[in-house]
């Protein structure tokens, strides 16, 4: 009902002719679907800090999920040119990316043109190996375990030996020159790709 | 780890019957390597030929030595170079039980100036273990050398060369395990046999009165009162017959007496290894004019590697020594010897050893006639051991010596030098 201020005489109003009901509530759900998805893809960028973040190299192995198009999904391993290729996109570089950007990578690739609004995601499933050297039982490159020192790295390489320097690490990481060579402390956590040196002692 | 495989090794020098011949003068005492790591470094270990059930070993090695006192002289002492060639050959058992090993080397020396020096020395030695159960074992060996005695010697008599000797014998034994106790039971002969030797004036120094048998009985009992300790007593019975009753000075050298002692042999951490004793020597002679020989004394062995790098063995070690000096009956020896060997890299070993060694010849009858003679001896050592491969290395060592007596002609100085090549499978 509305009501003019200058007669005060009111009269109700007819209301405009509206959609069906089904149609509007699809169309209500769809808008707040979209306006969902593209929040959630900005908030899980944001709550992976970029400094800390694992960002892939050479030899790492990804899955990566297109929802809905299982042709699109599977397991895809980074190749010495820091690339992988992917059905309908190509070569995507995904080397020195974190999981995240990957993501917003991939998705800028299919879209518009092959899907309308992909969700992907993407899960690392084995990290490029460590390798090491020098005074342990057994020299070698072994899988990289999350979170492991390189005391753990020494442990896994069969231990020390009897001429071994106990006191640090001599670390190159991964696409490092060997000269880039950083001395650390075995508490210190070791990073997919590094080169672990255990130097031998004289006395 | 239980001692009790170790204890029958342990060294029984502080007991043994005299004049076991010194080689510490000779080419095979100057500072090599023991008990370090790198003698069983797998990497630079030759391979060996693999016999059927056995392994042998062999190869050769040339030495030069520079020697500057080569007849040990107070005064006037002539140096000369000194070539050395050392074959060796090692047949080892590899059977589950049992064992048989033998051993040859050599030491064959041609001097530059002063070529009545030469010498070749050989040793052979078969030595073999039956065992009867697990840790009770029969042992056995056998030993024959054909040996120079050195210029440094106490007993050299200033021959035209050295004198000449045949060191051999036997022993045979038997090792009980039982629960935490050892026995072990031993009987051993040693045969020595001297060459004549003659003088710059022609005349012949007569060694045949130097020719003896020395027999011993060794009873040994052990126990691990506690893992890791052994405590332990031995006695030795020992016999010396000279083959002539008298010798050149009238005396009747045989003898025969006792040694025992007790101590504690112990492995502590795995980094330290010794023993040791307290005992009592005893010996009578058949000269009435000799004095007999009682004595307390003591004995130390340590093997202590703080690093596991570096390996240290000291050892003090006290032995009753027959001699022809016509005023002793023989002569008490007091050794203290300290070694340091250090494995710098794995191919290279670094080597350093002093000892001083007080002979007292303070066995005689009437020693308020004479001045007992005394001599101290100082020696120092240093060298170093490159293994270049598998089959070949290279020593350098340098060796002093200094004996102080108060019979001067008995005393000198020298300084050694040795390069050795060696190569072997």
């Amino acid at each position: 009902m509305t009501c003019d201020p200058s007669t005060w005489r009111c009269h109700t109003v007819s209301p405009p002719r509206s959609l069906p009901n089904a149609r509007l509530v699809l169309v209500h759900l769809l808008v707040v679907v979209v306006a969902l998805s593209l929040s959630g893809v900005n908030a899980w960028a944001q709550t992976e800090p970029a400094e800390t973040a694992y960002r892939l190299g050479n030899g790492d192995k990804v899955e990566v999920t297109v929802f809905g198009h299982d042709d699109l999904s599977g397991e895809y391993t980074v190749d010495g040119a820091g690339n992988f290729s992917m059905p309908l996109i190509g070569s995507v570089a995904a080397k020195d990316l974190t999981a995240g950007e990957l993501e917003g990578l991939i998705v800028s690739k299919l879209k518009p043109d092959y899907l309308v609004n992909p969700r992907v995601s993407i899960e690392v499933l084995n990290y490029r190996p460590f390798y090491i050297l020098g005074e342990v039982e057994k020299p070698g490159s072994y899988p990289f375990v999350d979170g492991m020192t390189y005391l753990n790295a020494v442990a896994i390489a069969g231990g020390f030996t009897y001429r071994a320097k106990k006191s640090h690490a001599l670390v190159v990481r991964a696409g490092g020159d060997s000269d880039d060579e950083a001395r650390v402390q075995l508490d210190e956590m070791v990073e997919p790709g590094d080169t672990i040196r255990i130097a031998e002692r004289l006395f | 780890m239980r001692l009790r495989v170790k204890a029958t090794g342990i060294c029984i020098a502080g007991a043994l019957v005299g004049a076991v011949p010194s080689f510490a003068q000779t080419i095979s005492s100057l500072p090599g390597i023991s008990n370090t790591r790198v003698a069983a470094q797998p990497d630079y270990a030759p391979l060996g030929i693999r016999l059927g059930s056995t392994m042998l070993n062999a190869g050769l090695g040339l030495g030069l030595e520079h020697n500057d006192n080569i007849f040990a002289t107070p005064i006037l002492e002539q140096e000369d170079t000194i070539l050395h060639v050392l074959p060796y050959v090692d047949l080892r058992s590899d059977w589950s039980r049992h064992a048989l090993n033998l051993h040859f080397d050599a030491d064959l020396a041609k001097y530059s100036d002063f070529d009545s020096e030469d010498y070749d020395d050989l040793r052979f030695k078969a030595d073999g273990r039956l065992d009867v159960v697990r840790d009770s074992y029969l042992f056995g060996e056998v030993f024959a050398n054909d040996l120079h005695e050195p210029r440094t010697s106490s007993d050299d008599r200033g021959g035209v060369e050295p004198t000449r000797f045949d060191f051999d014998g036997f022993k045979l034994g038997y090792n009980h395990l039982f629960n935490w106790l050892l026995a072990s039971i031993e009987y051993g002969l040693r045969r020595l046999k001297y060459e004549d030797v003659a003088t710059i004036t022609g005349r012949v120094i007569n060694n045949q009165d130097r020719n003896r048998d020395e027999t011993y009985l060794r009873l040994q009992l052990g126990y691990e009162y506690r893992p890791g300790y052994l405590a332990f007593v031995r006695y030795i019975d020992e016999d010396i017959q000279y083959d002539e009753i008298v010798d050149d000075f009238g005396l009747q050298r045989s003898s025969n007496g006792y040694t025992a002692h007790a101590g504690v042999a112990a492995e502590l951490t795995g980094v330290l290894d010794g023993e040791i004793y307290l005992g009592y020597v005893k010996r009578d002679y058949d000269e009435p004019t000799f004095i007999p020989t009682s004595e307390p004394y003591g004995g130390l062995r340590a093997i202590w590697t703080p690093t596991g790098l570096t390996t240290v063995n000291a050892r003090i070690d006290t032995r009753v020594e027959e001699t022809t000096d016509p005023n002793a009956a023989g002569y008490l020896s007091t050794g203290y010897h300290l070694r340091v060997d250090h494995e710098l890299k794995r191919n290279i070993v670094l080597k350093a050893d002093a000892g001083y060694r007080v002979d007292d010849y303070d066995l005689t009858l009437d020693a308020t006639r004479f001045d007992p003679r005394r001599e101290d001896t100082t020696i120092f050592g240093l060298g170093v051991k490159y293994r270049i491969n598998r089959n070949f290395s290279l020593d350098l060592d340098y060796a002093y010596e200094d004996r102080d007596s108060n019979v001067f002609r008995n005393e000198y100085k020298l300084n050694r030098w040795l390069l050795t090549l060696t190569g072997g499978i």
